[in-house]
């Protein structure tokens, strides 16, 4: 149940108690911190696999690199799925935090949990996005080449 | 409980009460004469002081670039000789994208943060002097290469192989090298300061949600410089072992590889450029509404666009190595993060158009200068993104179409903002208006200039013109391109001049501005013209982002801000501690005084500098048990150390 602003109407961040900090990080970096593992983790790993024979499409190397890859991609959708899960749920929590609508909050920004917990939603939203892009190139791009 | 030093709850009293004011003055201004000069720890003296310094070094940056424009006006000109012309080039860039884009901006945020923060210095002053004497002294080092032969002649990136000591055997390299180092120090210096005002030195209320744009621009930037600076400081120190000492690291025959080099400096290279261009986009999310007269359309996903991007700039580095030969997986992932970080800067534009768009625009000078940024924001964004694609990269990599890209980015994106940052604080720097009239035509003379110089340098790099290259063969259809980007160049040389000139002029004879000319909403503007050593005479409580537009925004906040009557911390150098998230002040922070220990420690690390240079080892031996001295001398606990506070946030009053 949402808390009462009133309570406490001059504090910046009047439901602050509702969302943990932990909670409020890992809806806000989870997923572009997963993102950005992913990108080191793959270019690292195509250049290592593909590192024998750079000039040509290589069966075997581009097998191994779909070995890798497919799996690592699903691991880390799913592990910014679950960040986002946290972002949603911190949400929530505390979206009443101030007068206003969601749209108010992005024009206005009052009530600093729930700023933070509209920072969580708008990052896993848009790094779940960018993870998808990551795992189409493993279809559209030449693995070895 | 009884009041203690150790556990005092500070008195209130009013804004105005001159004898708080007299206190305060006593213990914050900076003694005059040269004494007090070179010993000041106020961020505003260091803020003007970076700020000048930073024009300093674009004065000269532009005089290179000058040089380079008259040799490529006409084919096959000869005023400048290959040798010299890698000099102009590598000098221009070093000093544009070093010792000009960053610092500049450091200038207005040492000059802002506190005043815009409610607070009365940055949270490590000492820190912040020591940051901007290295800073001068890492300029100066570099400098002094062309009294010892030659500068740095291998362009701003530095390429291994081209700089190893077998195919670059002057001592330019080695300047540069061990400059690049003082100057990383300097950065890290300034963004652990920035980092920690922003968490720690806030006024009362001033929650995270409620922060400036330009706070949220230079935080992001501070934690990418704190976290790409180590790259490149230890790419150049390695660089400058291979060459003087020995190793191998960017040698192949030596088990080591060139290609590291590239990695090292672009892992820092391309976090450096959205470091030199989200405070100054911060300038514009902050100046912008003012001139509009509406809050900035969408402030969250601003804000948040502003560190995603800083985030996502951490993993396209590879963009600048599509040419190297990698696989086209690997390449793939970069060109991919290279298209997504256009979404966060696509918000940002769309929030200023939208903020125009929405507001009663007032065409005053500085609006003139943000505008027209998110005009050569866009088309320089635009050229970014075409080059985000690899096989589109490899046609322009290396070409003038790439020059054409990086002077969009970081001229439009930075020189225009700062020019028109200028204009709007001025008068809260100087108490001083510029002169308008003197304005519109400093702006058209830039705009035009600007764009005369590098619009047809992307049309040069199309028809297929290599960058870095000292003169041409006539025929080839670059000869008309180069002859209007010279005049563009010369004109936007000018405008510079212009604005030079009504800076000079403005100082003297500038209309007097008051408190808050412009109708501005934050809280810099709530304090005299110039603001007073002490920035405010009682600290502020905040209840919403723009504590001076309030009764105009009723909708916005927890209740009104209080900046008539507060705490006036008047028994010595004080300020609040304030909680990280919500502003709550949990400590009262006593503030250093004025040291030398700042400049002496620059001047010894800079003397370290040269002991590396000339290696002479005693020299290094003895400058460092200075440097050991000093570090004692300056971390000496105080006698009277940070307070603990019982902060009776029931006393203030609410209207």
């Amino acid at each position: 149940m949402a808390h009462d602003a009133r309570k406490d109407p001059f504090h910046p961040s009047p439901h602050r108690e509702e969302v943990g900090l932990t909670s409020l990080w890992i809806g806000i970096l989870g997923a572009p911190l997963i993102w950005m593992a992913l990108e080191m983790v793959s270019s690292a790993l195509t250049a290592s696999l593909c590192k024998t024979d750079t000039t040509s499409i290589a069966p075997q190397h581009t097998d191994t690199v779909w070995q890798y890859l497919l799996p690592i991609n699903l691991v880390a959708f799913l592990l910014a799925l679950i960040a986002a899960g946290v972002a949603i749920n911190n949400w929530r929590k505390v979206r009443h935090e101030r007068a206003g609508s969601a749209h108010d909050l992005l024009e206005i920004g009052e009530g600093r949990t729930r700023f933070l917990a509209m920072f969580g939603l708008l990052t896993s939203g848009g790094f779940l996005i960018a993870l998808i892009f990551s795992a189409l190139m493993l279809f559209l791009v030449p693995l070895c080449r | 409980m009884k009041d203690t030093y150790d556990n005092r709850t500070p008195a209130l009293s009013p804004a105005d009460d001159p004898a708080n004011a007299a206190r305060l003055r006593q213990l914050w201004e900076t003694p005059p004469g040269l004494r007090g000069q070179l010993a000041t720890v106020d961020h505003k003296i260091i803020g003007i002081r970076y700020l000048v310094t930073a024009f300093l070094f674009l004065v000269l940056g532009g005089l290179e670039a000058l040089m380079m424009r008259l040799q490529l006006a006409h084919a096959d000109q000869h005023l400048l000789s290959p040798a010299q012309y890698n000099q102009m080039f590598s000098m221009h860039g070093i000093t544009m994208i070093f010792l000009y884009a960053l610092p500049v901006l450091s200038g207005f945020s040492n000059y802002l943060w506190p005043l815009l923060l409610g607070s009365r210095d940055m949270a490590f002053p000492r820190l912040n002097a020591f940051s901007y004497w290295i800073y001068l002294f890492s300029g100066i080092f570099i400098y002094t290469s062309f009294l010892a032969g030659g500068g740095p002649d291998s362009g701003w990136f530095n390429y291994v192989p081209y700089t190893a000591l077998n195919y670059n055997p002057g001592q330019g390299i080695d300047f540069y090298a061990l400059g690049m180092i003082l100057f990383g120090i300097s950065t890290t210096a300034g963004s652990i300061n920035f980092i920690v005002t922003v968490f720690r030195t806030r006024a009362p209320g001033m929650s995270l949600n409620r922060l400036p744009i330009l706070i949220w621009g230079t935080l992001t930037a501070s934690l990418g410089n704190l976290l790409a600076v180590p790259a490149v400081s230890l790419a150049f120190f390695m660089l400058w072992m291979d060459r003087r000492i020995g190793t191998r690291f960017f040698d192949e025959g030596g088990g080591g590889d060139p290609l590291l080099w590239q990695h090292l400096f672009w892992m820092f290279g391309h976090p450096w450029v959205y470091a030199i261009v989200l405070p100054a986009m911060g300038i514009v999310s902050d100046g912008l509404p003012t001139f509009c007269r509406r809050p900035l359309v969408g402030y969250t996903p601003v804000a948040l666009s502003t560190v995603a991007t800083m985030f996502i700039g951490f993993g396209v580095w590879v963009h600048h190595m599509f040419a190297t030969g990698l696989p086209a997986l690997s390449m793939s992932f970069f060109s991919a993060a290279s298209f997504i970080i256009v979404i966060p800067s696509a918000v940002a534009v769309f929030a200023w158009i939208a903020t125009i768009w929405l507001g009663r625009p007032v065409f005053k000078v500085p609006f003139l200068f943000f505008a027209s940024f998110v005009l050569l924001f866009v088309i320089g964004g635009v050229s970014g993104f075409m080059t985000a694609a690899v096989p589109l990269d490899w046609q322009l990599t290396d070409t003038y179409f790439i020059v054409a890209h990086l002077h969009y980015v970081l001229l439009g994106i930075n020189v225009f903002p700062v020019i028109g940052g200028v204009y709007f604080w001025f008068p809260k720097m100087t108490g001083r208006l510029l002169d308008e009239r003197l304005g519109r035509w400093n702006f058209w003379t830039l705009f035009i200039g600007f764009n005369l110089a590098f619009f047809p340098m992307h049309i040069s790099g199309l028809l297929g013109m290599p960058r870095r290259v000292y003169t041409y063969p006539a025929g080839y259809g670059w000869d008309t391109l180069n002859f209007i980007t010279t005049l563009g160049a010369f004109l936007f040389a000018a405008g510079v001049l212009l604005f030079v000139f009504n800076v000079a002029l403005s100082l003297r004879r500038g209309e007097i501005a008051g408190p808050n000319p412009w109708y501005a909403s934050t809280l810099e503007w709530a304090v005299s013209s110039p603001p007073p050593p002490y920035n405010f005479a009682v600290i502020p409580t905040v209840a919403s982002r723009h504590p001076l537009w309030e009764t105009h925004l009723p909708e916005e906040g927890s209740g009104r801000s209080i900046l008539d009557q507060g705490a006036p911390l008047a028994e010595a150098r004080e300020t609040f501690g304030v909680t990280a998230l919500d502003g709550e002040p949990d400590v009262i922070l006593r503030m250093p005084t004025d040291s030398w220990t700042p400049l002496v420690m620059a001047l010894l690390l800079t003397a370290l500098g040269y002991g590396a240079l000339l290696r002479n080892w005693a020299l290094c031996g003895w400058v460092s048990v200075g440097v050991v001295g000093c570090l004692l001398v300056w971390l000496w606990p105080p006698a009277a150390p940070a307070k603990t506070l019982k902060y009776r946030t029931m006393d203030v009053r609410y209207d």
